[in-house]
C-alpha cells in the first residue's frame, strides 16, 4: 500500500449507479507522489478528458470548463483523509484507523485485500466501504457508495514506473 | 335557603354531573387526545397537508453546532451523531436541506448562478454532470434521477467551511406525528447534546431548529399559557358572579350552567372527532362565556320577565346562525369548534330556561322601578367617538397569510433558523427559472447519456414546509373570509326577520365592534389572519347579544350584559397577551371589539328605552337635538331654526314611522321650527323670536294684565307655538307651565333640559293634584302667569274659573321669521270659556292647518 502511494498506473473504471442499468466505463491514468509530499493526479482520458489533482493544500479540477481550485480547508473530510494518507505514507501504520475501520486479509496466491469503512457519519453517508485488492501493488479498488452505486477500478502499473520504484 | 331554591340548585348540579360523566365516558370510549401543532390544526391527525410535505421537512431537526473553530464544531457534530439512537438518521450535511429548499429546483451553488443564466453555461453544466457520473473517481452523492445535473452535489461541495456545523437529523418515522407530546422525540437529541457538551470546548453551543422543534416549543408554551389563562378566566368569572349575585348562592347556578354546557360541548366533540385540536378548546372556551351570558341574563332578571326567554332565544338563534357556516368548513379545527359550540350553546340555552330560577317578582322584592341612569347623550357621543377613531385607526389594516403572521418562534430557535438560512438560502426566483430551463433544454440528452428513461422538469409547486403552509393559509383565509361573509349575511337576514327595520340598530354595535377590532389589530402592528376572521364570528354574535338584551332596558339587563362583558373580557382580553399567535388574534379582536360593541349597544339600547314615550318618537335623536342647540348657541336663532328644519326633513325622509306620524312635511317643518324657537325662548340663552301683539282689544288687555302684577291665566293649544307668549308678555315676571316631564320622552326631555334659564317654570303634569291649586294661587298672588293647554279636556277651564283671575285664550301663529299673537279674553263659567276657546281655536286651525301639530297625533 505504501508503495502504491508513490507509483503511477493506468486505470479502467466500471461504475453502476442506482436507477439505471447502464455501466459507465472510463479510463485514464493516475500518478501518485504522496511519499515525496506531493499529491495524486487522476487523469481521465476517455470518454472525457479531465484531470483532478489532489494536492495537500487543495484539489484542482481541469476540464473543458477550465481550471478550478478548491482549498482543502473548505473540504474537511478530504482534509482528514489526506492527513491520514500522508501520515501512512510517512510510516504511521495506524494513521488510517482514525478515519477508517480497516480490516485486512490474505488471499490465496500471495494476494491481499483491505476493506476500509469510513468512521465519520457524514463521510459514511457518501461511501459505504472501499475494498482494495492486489498482489504487491493494489490491482483493484471497489468503492461501494452509500446510495447503492459501485465503482470498480482496475489498475495496471506503468512499465517505466515499475522499474523506477523497484530500484 | 328555601327548599324550592335548594331543589333547583340540586337539580342543576345533578344535571351538570350527568353531563360531565357523559363527557368523561365519551373521552374514554373514543380515546380522545388533543393536537397542538400548526399542521394538526390545519388537518386532522393524518393531515393531508403534512403528508404532502417532504418528510425531510416535517421530520427533520437541524442541529447547529457553533464554536470558536470549525474543527471543534465538526468534531462535536460527529460525536453528537454517534450518540444518537440508531433510528435517528443523520443525513449527509446538506442532503436533507436540498429537500428542504424552498424551490423544487433545489439549492443551487452560488458559483452556478452565472453559468445557469446562459445557454452555453447550461450546456456545460449538463456535460459536467454526465462526466461526474461516468468518470469521477469519487462516487456521486446522489443517484442521477435525483440530481441529474449534479446541482445538489455542486451545492453541497460549494460550501466554504465556517465555524458552524449543521447536522440534519431525521426523526424516526411517525415520531413527529406524535401530537400527544411533540417534545418526546426530541429528548434523545437533547440528551446527546448534553453529552457532547461535556468536556467539550467552552465555546461550543448546540441548538436545534426545524418543524418538530417549533411544534414542541409551541405546544409547551401553548399548554402553559392556556393553563394560566383558564385559571385567570375562571377566577374572574367567579369574582364577577360573587359581585353580581345576591344572595351569593345564586352564583352556584352559574357554575352549574358552565359545567353543564362545557360538558355537553366536550361530549359532542369527543364523539365527533376524538383527535381534536387544542385551538378547538380555545375557540370552544368562548362557549363558557356565552353559557355564562345566558345564565347572567336569566339569574339577574325577574321571574315572569318575558323579555328574557325571547332575548335568549334570539341570542341563541343569531349565534347559531352565525356559526353555521363553520360546519361546512374544510378546516377540521373549525368543524370541531362548530360541533363543540353548537352542542354547548344548545345545552346552555336549555339549561338556563329549565334549570335556572329568575329573581323574585318586583312586588315581592319590594324594590323601586329601575330607571335608566346612564347619560344617553354621553353614551352616544362616546360610541360615535370610538367608532370614528376606530375607523381612522383601522385604515392601515391588511390581511396577511404568511406563516410568520401566525407563528413567531422563540428567540433561540429563530436565531438558529437564521444561521440555517444564512448558509442555505434558497436560490432567487430567477435562478430557479434558469434551473427549469436547464431541465427543459437538456433533459433528453442527459437522460440518454445517463441511461435514464427521462429527466422530468421539476414541478414549480412549493415544497418547503413554510411555503406549503403559506399556500394552505392563503386558501383557508379566503375560505374563512367567505364564511364570515355568509355568517354575517345570515345573521343580518335573521335580524331583519325578527326586528325588520330596527335590525339596523341591532346590527350597528357589531359594526362598531368590528371597527374597534380592526383598529386594535392595526395599532398593535398585527396583520389580519385567518384567526382574526374566526374571532369575527364570535364578535358579531356577542355584540348582537349585548344589543338584544340592552334594548329590553332596565337595570337587570344592563347588569347582566355588563357581567357578560366582564367575563368575556377575562377570557378573551387576556388571550391578547398569549404568545401563541392564533390565540392572541382572538384576544386582540375580542378584547377590543367587545367593549366597543358593548358601548355601542348601550348607546343603541338607551335609545330604545327612550322610545317608550311614544312610538312616533322613534326617530327622536337626543344627539341631533343637542347639535341643533349647539347651532343656536354658536350662530343664533336663525341657525338653530335652520338646523332643526333640516334635521326634521332628513328624519322624515329616512324614518317611515315619522312619515306615518307626520303626513305633511310642512307640518313637520313647522314642528321643528317651533321646537327650536320654544327652546330658545325658554332657555333665555338664545335671542328669542319677535312676537307681534295686536294693538287694542283683548291683546292690549292681556298685555296690561300680564304686567299688572295681579297674575293671569292663559289657556293655549297645539296651534302655533304657545311658548312665544313669553316674548309677547315681556313684562310678566314668570310663566308657570305644565309639561310631560317623563324622561323617556325625548322631545320633552330636551325642552325641559334647556328651559331653565328663562322666565318659565316647568312643572310635571304627573304632579298635578290638590296641592297644585294652592301653589297656583300663590304664584298668581305674586303676579305670575299660569299657562295650561285647553285642548285636552275641561280641567283647565274649571281650574281657571276657580282661580278668579283674568283668563285668555292665547295662540302664537308663525308669520315670516316671527310670530303674531292671537289673544281672546275668556269670560263666564268654565263651559262658556271652553266654548269660546273652541270657536277661536277652530278659526285658527282652519286658517293655519300647517301649524296645528301635536307630536304623535299629526
Amino acid at each position: 500500500m505504501r508503495r502504491a502511494l508513490s507509483s503511477s498506473a493506468t486505470w479502467r473504471m466500471e461504475r453502476t449507479v442506482p436507477g439505471t442499468d447502464r455501466v459507465f466505463k472510463s479510463s485514464g491514468d493516475v500518478a501518485c507522489d504522496l511519499g515525496g509530499g506531493g499529491g495524486i493526479v487522476w487523469r481521465t482520458l476517455a470518454p472525457f478528458a479531465s484531470t483532478v489533482s489532489m494536492r495537500k493544500d487543495a484539489m484542482v479540477f481541469e476540464d473543458e470548463d477550465g481550471r478550478r481550485e478548491k482549498p482543502a480547508g473548505d473540504m474537511p473530510h478530504y482534509e482528514d483523509i489526506r492527513k491520514a494518507t500522508d501520515a501512512f505514507a510517512a510510516g504511521d501504520d495506524g494513521a488510517f484507523a482514525r478515519v477508517f475501520d480497516t480490516s485486512a486479509s490474505a488471499l490465496p496466491g500471495g494476494r491481499w485485500k483491505i476493506v476500509m469503512k469510513p468512521r465519520g457519519s457524514a463521510a459514511g453517508k457518501l461511501v459505504e466501504y472501499a475494498a482494495i485488492e492486489g498482489a504487491g501493488l493494489p490491482e483493484t479498488v471497489v468503492i461501494r457508495a452509500a446510495n447503492g452505486g459501485e465503482s470498480r477500478i482496475s489498475f495496471k502499473r506503468k512499465e517505466g514506473d515499475a522499474g523506477k520504484k523497484e530500484r | 335557603m328555601p327548599a324550592r331554591k335548594r331543589g333547583s340548585l340540586a337539580f342543576a348540579f345533578a344535571a351538570a354531573a350527568v353531563a360531565a360523566a357523559a363527557a368523561f365516558a365519551a373521552f374514554r370510549l373514543r380515546g380522545a387526545s388533543a393536537e397542538t401543532d400548526v399542521f394538526a390544526m390545519l388537518g386532522d391527525g393524518e393531515s393531508a397537508l403534512r403528508d404532502g410535505l417532504p418528510q425531510e421537512s416535517a421530520n427533520t431537526v437541524f442541529a447547529v453546532f457553533s464554536s470558536a473553530g470549525a474543527a471543534v464544531s465538526r468534531k462535536a457534530s460527529e460525536k453528537f451523531a454517534s450518540l444518537l439512537p440508531p433510528d435517528f438518521d443523520c443525513g449527509l450535511e446538506g442532503a436533507s436541506l436540498a429537500e428542504f429548499s424552498r424551490r423544487a429546483s433545489g439549492l443551487v451553488a452560488a458559483a452556478d448562478f452565472k453559468p445557469l443564466s446562459t445557454p452555453e453555461g447550461r450546456a456545460r453544466i449538463a456535460r459536467a454532470a454526465v462526466r461526474r457520473y461516468a468518470a469521477s473517481p469519487v462516487p456521486p452523492a446522489f443517484p442521477p434521477q435525483d440530481d441529474p445535473f449534479c446541482l445538489k452535489e455542486r451545492f453541497l461541495f460549494s460550501f466554504a467551511e465556517s465555524a458552524d456545523a449543521i447536522l440534519p437529523v431525521r426523526l424516526p418515522a411517525g415520531a413527529a406525528a406524535d401530537a400527544s407530546d411533540p417534545g418526546r422525540p426530541l429528548e434523545p437529541l437533547r440528551k446527546a447534546a448534553a453529552e457532547t457538551l461535556q468536556g467539550a470546548d467552552p465555546s461550543l453551543r448546540i441548538a436545534f431548529c426545524g418543524v418538530p422543534v417549533h411544534a414542541a416549543a409551541a405546544t409547551a408554551k401553548c399548554r402553559r399559557e392556556i393553563g394560566w389563562l383558564s385559571l385567570f378566566s375562571s377566577a374572574i368569572v367567579l369574582l364577577t358572579a360573587l359581585a353580581a349575585f345576591r344572595p351569593v348562592s345564586r352564583a352556584l347556578h352559574l357554575a352549574a350552567a358552565m359545567a353543564f354546557s362545557a360538558s355537553a360541548g366536550a361530549t359532542a366533540l369527543f364523539l365527533y372527532s376524538p383527535r381534536f385540536h387544542v385551538m378547538t378548546i380555545v375557540f370552544g372556551t368562548t362557549v363558557l362565556g356565552l353559557a355564562a351570558d345566558y345564565s347572567f341574563h336569566r339569574l339577574l332578571h325577574r321571574e315572569g320577565d318575558r323579555s328574557v326567554p325571547r332575548n335568549t332565544a334570539v341570542s341563541f338563534a343569531t349565534t347559531a346562525i352565525s356559526l353555521s357556516p363553520l360546519f361546512f368548513s374544510s378546516l377540521p379545527v373549525l368543524r370541531q369548534s362548530a360541533v363543540f359550540l353548537a352542542a354547548a350553546l344548545a345545552a346552555a340555552f336549555v339549561f338556563s330556561a329549565v334549570a335556572q330560577p329568575g329573581l323574585p317578582p318586583r312586588e315581592e322584592a319590594g324594590e323601586e322601578t329601575p330607571r335608566r341612569c346612564v347619560p344617553l347623550f354621553a353614551l352616544r357621543a362616546a360610541a360615535l367617538a370610538v367608532a370614528a377613531a376606530s375607523a381612522f385607526a383601522a385604515a392601515g389594516v391588511r390581511i396577511r397569510t404568511a406563516p410568520s403572521a401566525i407563528y413567531r418562534p422563540p428567540p433561540e430557535i429563530a436565531a438558529t433558523e437564521k444561521l440555517l438560512a444564512a448558509k442555505w438560502a434558497p436560490p432567487p426566483e430567477a435562478v430557479s427559472e434558469d434551473v427549469r430551463r436547464l431541465y427543459a433544454e437538456h433533459a433528453r440528452e442527459t437522460a440518454e447519456a445517463l441511461g435514464l428513461e427521462s429527466v422530468p422538469v421539476p414541478p414549480q409547486a412549493p415544497r418547503s414546509a413554510a411555503e406549503a403552509l403559506s399556500v394552505a393559509l392563503d386558501a383557508l383565509t379566503e375560505e374563512t373570509s367567505a364564511r364570515l361573509v355568509y355568517a354575517l349575511a345570515a345573521m343580518a337576514a335573521a335580524l331583519a326577520a325578527i326586528y325588520r327595520l330596527k335590525a339596523f340598530a341591532v346590527a350597528a354595535p357589531s359594526v362598531a365592534a368590528f371597527l374597534a377590532a380592526a383598529a386594535a389589530v392595526s395599532l398593535s402592528g398585527q396583520d389580519v389572519t385567518m384567526f382574526h376572521l374566526l374571532a369575527g364570528f364570535l364578535l358579531a354574535g356577542m355584540c348582537v347579544d349585548y344589543t338584544v338584551f340592552l334594548r329590553s332596558g332596565g337595570r337587570g339587563s344592563f347588569k347582566s350584559a355588563f357581567c357578560s362583558l366582564v367575563t368575556s373580557m377575562a377570557g378573551f382580553g387576556a388571550l391578547a397577551f398569549v404568545s401563541f399567535r392564533p390565540a392572541a388574534a382572538f384576544g386582540t379582536v375580542l378584547g377590543a371589539g367587545l367593549p366597543a360593541g358593548f358601548l355601542a349597544a348601550a348607546a343603541a339600547g338607551g335609545g330604545a328605552s327612550a322610545r317608550r314615550g311614544g312610538a312616533e318618537e322613534k326617530a327622536a335623536s337626543p344627539l341631533g337635538m343637542e347639535i341643533v342647540w349647539l347651532a343656536g348657541r354658536l350662530f343664533g336663532p336663525g341657525a338653530m331654526r335652520f338646523a332643526a328644519v333640516l334635521a326634521a326633513n332628513c328624519i322624515w325622509l329616512c324614518s317611515p314611522s315619522v312619515r306615518r306620524a307626520a303626513r305633511s312635511r310642512r307640518k313637520l317643518a313647522f314642528f321643528a321650527r317651533s321646537l327650536a324657537d320654544k327652546v330658545a325662548l325658554a332657555s333665555g340663552r338664545i335671542r328669542p323670536p319677535r312676537v307681534a301683539l295686536p294693538a287694542g282689544g283683548d291683546a292690549a288687555e292681556f298685555a296690561r294684565d300680564a304686567s299688572s302684577g295681579r297674575g293671569l291665566f292663559a289657556i293655549v293649544s297645539h296651534c302655533g307655538t304657545p311658548e312665544a307668549l313669553l316674548a309677547a308678555a315681556k313684562d310678566a315676571p314668570l310663566f308657570h307651565a305644565w309639561t310631560d316631564m317623563d324622561r323617556t320622552s325625548a322631545f320633552s326631555a330636551f325642552y325641559a333640559k334647556h328651559a331653565c334659564g328663562g322666565r318659565i317654570a316647568l312643572h310635571p303634569t304627573a304632579g298635578i293634584g290638590m296641592e297644585t291649586a294652592f301653589e297656583a294661587m300663590d304664584w298668581l298672588g305674586r303676579g305670575e302667569c299660569l299657562v295650561m293647554a285647553g285642548d285636552r279636556g275641561s280641567g283647565a277651564f274649571r281650574f281657571a274659573a276657580a282661580l278668579g283671575r283674568p283668563v285668555y285664550f292665547a295662540a302664537c301663529i308663525a308669520e315670516g321669521s316671527g310670530y303674531r299673537a292671537e289673544i281672546v279674553r275668556l269670560r263666564g263659567s268654565a263651559a262658556e270659556m271652553e266654548r269660546v276657546f273652541r270657536e277661536a281655536l277652530a278659526r285658527l286651525e282652519e286658517a293655519h292647518p300647517e301649524q296645528v301639530y301635536e307630536w304623535g297625533r299629526g
